[in-house]
């Protein structure tokens, strides 16, 4: 995979990139991801400000809802999320489309008219998902946000201003930039496993199965697992408080 | 036809895969013009021998000469050049399912559009003319997934002609298709040849393909070239191999499953 990703990464930088391509794959990664990622956003944001509110409320703590729900969504929740839903919608997509074209030749025919399938393929798929995820993840924290508000202030009765106030003053622009950055890579690491797994299928109907649901799974398990190591990463040596 | 040329030679080629040895040291030319005919059981090896002529593999030792140069070391940028030189009809046709026939077909020449300057409307010239060529008309517009398996062989073919290559060879190319579709498809490979005198290198295991295309025929037999003659030669041959390959007959270890 290493390899791989190497490759690509040279004919990203001395290859003229392929526009069309490029342009079909931002709007199947990003522009139709949008619904499922705002939906993801929102609805994650309105049960954590209203699980937050539950538990502050008891200390009288309302108005510092805000500021707590609103800096998990940007740091953890908003990246992490929408990248699980990248994974299982964007990866699953991609590796399905990848195997299919490599069993039925279709890779191969590319190779024989001089075509080079990195170039062509691989590097579009890139470039779209390393420009979307991150503004993908702005729009789901955006939502998120929002949605926090919508729920902790006029349905439960969180005194607004203040709020507000306590997500200011405690929230950073770091605290989006943490989001974006994760973003960035989760990226990387969903378009390298899922073309990875796409490219290396086997032949037949059943590897092509094979090959989407690891594409998803082995996605969102890494996504995952680098979270806490970006967290770590980031708070420790990038943003030191 | 100058049958002294030699276009394409294989020098001991071998190729495995795992433990299985699929080409245990192929010597193979082909002469510029002619009609070569490779048959062989299935899983023999003659696609992968097609496939390392093109660099879609390389071969574990041995030398492939195309035009005089080695093309083994070769990679992928230097393969551009042979790869011009040669078209290739896979054996399911490999058409990009996400275009149109006429994107299929003008697809080799809009990579090269740059480089060659072609204009659209020459494009669209070509595009009419090589359809035409292999009799597929006003289908412009269809979809792979709306043609049958002989359309789409037409198709590949008509991709494969686009860019007037010196070689064509073609995997499989009856293989699945009704005996009349077969017989159009014979005749069209006969055709591409006397219209555009391209020489022809064709893997099948179809004996009518045999009969009525091949100037020579090389039968692949444990990854080797048991037999290099004329087909009227091959009919007429006393080897019981190739006797019983061409009538079909098999032998006592072939039916103990």
């Amino acid at each position: 995979m290493g390899i791989f990703m190497a490759e690509t990464f040279v004919c990203l930088i001395t290859r003229p990139l392929r526009v069309e391509q490029t342009v079909q794959q931002l709007y199947f990664v990003g522009v139709l991801s949008q619904f499922v990622v705002l939906v993801t956003g929102i609805f994650t944001g309105a049960v954590f400000a209203a699980q937050i509110q539950f538990q502050f409320a008891k200390l009288g703590m309302e108005s510092a809802t805000g500021s707590v729900a609103t800096l998990a969504i940007c740091r953890e929740l908003g990246p992490v999320l929408t990248a699980l839903m990248i994974a299982g919608r964007v990866g699953s997509a991609m590796a399905a489309e990848l195997a299919t074209m490599k069993i039925s030749e279709q890779i191969d025919a590319l190779r024989a008219l001089a075509v080079y399938p990195v170039e062509y393929l691989i590097v579009p798929r890139y470039v779209a998902m390393m420009i979307s995820l991150p503004l993908l993840v702005a729009l789901a924290i955006t939502g998120g946000i929002i949605a926090g508000y919508v729920v902790a202030v006029p349905l439960l009765g969180v005194d607004g201003p203040y709020y507000w106030d306590n997500i200011n003053k405690f929230v950073e622009a770091k605290d989006i930039w943490i989001g974006l950055i994760k973003a960035f890579f989760f990226s990387i690491i969903i378009v390298t496993v899922a073309c990875h797994k796409g490219l290396s299928s086997g032949s037949g109907a059943e590897s092509v199965g094979k090959a989407t649901t690891e594409a998803a799974v082995n996605a969102s398990i890494s996504v995952l697992i680098a979270n806490f190591f970006f967290t770590l990463i980031l708070l420790k040596f990038v943003f030191p408080t | 036809m100058n049958e002294q040329t030699t276009i394409i030679r294989f020098e001991e080629i071998k190729k495995s895969f795992g433990k299985q040895s699929v080409l245990r040291g192929i010597n193979l030319g082909i002469y510029q013009g002619e009609s070569l005919v490779i048959i062989g059981r299935s899983g023999c090896g003659k696609s992968v021998l097609l496939k390392n002529l093109i660099g879609l593999f390389k071969p574990d030792s041995g030398r492939i000469f195309v035009d005089g140069r080695d093309v083994v070391p070769m990679n992928e940028k230097e393969m551009v050049s042979v790869r011009q030189k040669i078209g290739i009809v896979f054996q399911g046709g490999a058409l990009f399912d996400s275009f149109t026939v006429e994107e299929n077909v003008a697809f080799p020449l809009l990579e090269e559009k740059k480089k060659n300057g072609y204009t659209d409307a020459e494009i669209a010239e070509r595009v009419t003319e090589v359809l035409d060529a292999v009799e597929l008309h006003n289908q412009h517009n269809k979809m792979p997934s709306e043609l049958s398996g002989g359309m789409k062989k037409r198709v590949a073919l008509a991709r494969a002609i686009i860019r007037k290559p010196e070689v064509i060879v073609y995997d499989e190319p009856t293989t699945g298709l009704d005996p009349i579709m077969t017989d159009s498809i014979n005749k069209l490979i006969n055709r591409m040849r006397e219209k555009y005198g391209i020489t022809s290198i064709v893997v099948t295991h179809d004996m009518k393909t045999v009969f009525s295309c091949a100037d020579r025929v090389a039968m692949i037999h444990e990854g080797k070239i048991h037999t290099l003659d004329a087909p009227e030669k091959l009919r007429a041959s006393a080897d019981t191999i190739v006797h019983n390959f061409i009538e079909g007959i098999s032998g006592d270890a072939d039916v103990e499953f």
